[in-house]
């Protein structure tokens, strides 16, 4: 009881009202009610008012309200042993306070507060759409909604507002509680299912929303060809290449995906198998644009070339008695142009 | 004799005595108590005796807003209070009559050793 206070019957009101704190909420302010106007009348009254011991007070109060006395109020249960650490947390908590350095420390997070009503605007609102499986990015009236309600909600619980009964402001204490829990998860799930999101886009993005990520991918490149030698290192011709499942392996999905990724040479499967059962002998062989119809497929008749790496000298892998001679470079892709052959020079 | 422990008796019927007339808030009740001699009552005990009453059902209760400073709670006595009080006054008087009967020193038995002297 601090007698330099200048509010000695406030003090000592709420001090009382500490002592019964084990009491609940509602007995105490039935209690306690109109004890100010008591106390600041009986002030008056007195010269040199003294109202004693606030414990001692309160215990006559009870007492003579026909409640048990504090010590043998609670019974050691479960329920007990929380309400009294609650209200010795919350007595310590705010003696602390008490001092000045922290309430000033307390002031400036306490003008932190609409940071708080905004984090907590956004985890009910995450917590909203995660219930109702809303995909939390998609900008459409339902989140638009949603959002706003949820933000001028908090704003408003924080102002005091929109809470008419003393049990809702409870409750939103351990609402509050929960989502300060649940903040990290709403926050990590919201942003995952955002980059998630982001990912899709950007994959859609890349096949123009129709395709998976079709044909052959080396280290991210498309391979559109592929060039086979043997163990003398000379180039092989109508090579079948399997997976390791045993299905064909393609480089490219139909002409038209060919067309549009690859450009010239307009590569074409092997002729002497039917349907697509070319696209996995290797390599593939090439036509001009003019020799394709305007669906990308070959025209009836259409000559393909064979596709040559002119310029690639590959060894081979026993030991060779004469080195492999070195053929004339070209362009190292197939190029449109006729296989090289040596020029022929004349003799004579 | 501690005029506290007495009063704990009797605080009931006391206080629906001091509200009987008229309706009163706490302190106001706690006045009436002591200008009537009850000088030792404590402001607690009455306070909570008023709202135990109300409680029992035997008090009304209004708050009534003061100009500037805190409200004031209003007790008043009920039918059920009156009748309480009628009870509590009946037993009071027969307490106080055998009380009174055993402590008048003219009534009270003279009670003597065996060889005493007159």
């Amino acid at each position: 009881m601090t007698t330099t206070s200048l509010h000695p019957v406030d003090d000592f009101a709420q001090a009382v009202r500490s002592a019964l704190a084990d009491l609940p909420a509602e007995e105490v302010e039935d209690l306690t009610d109109g004890l100010e106007a008591d106390l600041a009348e009986r002030a008056a009254d007195e010269e040199n008012p003294d109202f004693g011991d606030p414990i001692t007070y309160a215990n006559e109060l009870r007492s003579a309200a026909g409640l048990p006395p504090r010590a043998a109020f609670r019974p050691p249960g479960l329920d007990g042993v929380f309400v009294t650490t609650w209200n010795d947390l919350v007595r310590g908590l705010r003696d602390l306070y008490s001092h000045p350095f922290i309430a000033r420390i307390g002031a400036f997070f306490i003008s932190l507060r609409p940071i708080w009503w905004l984090v907590r605007a956004w985890a009910f609102y995450g917590v909203l759409v995660w219930i109702f499986s809303v995909p939390s990015f998609q900008l459409s009236p339902l989140t638009f909604v949603v959002a706003v309600g949820t933000l001028v909600l908090s704003v408003q619980w924080g102002r005091g507002k929109w809470l008419p009964r003393m049990w809702m402001r409870k409750a939103l204490l351990g609402v509050n509680i929960l989502l300060v829990a649940l903040t990290p998860v709403i926050l990590i799930a919201t942003l995952s299912g955002f980059s998630s999101q982001m990912d899709a886009a950007y994959a859609s993005g890349a096949n123009d929303g129709e395709h998976e990520q079709n044909g052959l991918v080396y280290n991210g490149r498309s391979i559109s060809n592929i060039f086979a030698y043997d163990a003398d290192g000379n180039p092989l011709k109508q090579v079948q290449l399997y997976d390791q499942t045993g299905r064909p392996l393609y480089t490219v999905d139909g002409a038209e995906e060919l067309m549009s990724n690859f450009g010239p040479p307009y590569l074409v499967p092997f002729a002497g198998k039917h349907g697509r059962g070319g696209w996995n002998v290797y390599p593939l062989g090439f036509v001009t644009q003019n020799q394709l119809n305007d669906d990308g497929a070959p025209k009836k008749g259409a000559k393909s070339s064979p596709s040559t790496l002119n310029d690639l000298l590959v060894p081979p892998l026993h030991n060779a008695t004469q080195p492999p001679t070195p053929t004339p470079a070209a362009t190292p892709t197939a190029p449109p142009t006729p296989p090289a052959t040596p020029s022929p020079t004349p003799t004579n | 004799m501690d005029s506290t422990q007495l009063l704990k008796g009797v605080l009931d019927v006391a206080v629906l005595a001091a509200i009987q007339d008229a309706d009163g808030y706490g302190y106001d009740v706690v006045r009436r108590l002591r200008t009537a001699g009850l000088e030792d009552i404590g402001d607690a005990s009455v306070y909570g005796t008023l709202r135990r009453l109300y409680s029992s059902g035997a008090l009304t209760s209004y708050v009534v807003p003061s100009d500037g400073g805190p409200h004031r709670k209003y007790y008043g006595i009920n039918s059920q209070g009156r009748a309480m009080l009628a009870e509590q006054r009946a037993d009071w008087a027969a307490f106080a009559a055998t009380m009174d009967g055993l402590l008048d020193p003219s009534t009270a038995p003279v009670v003597r050793k065996i060889g005493e002297k007159r």
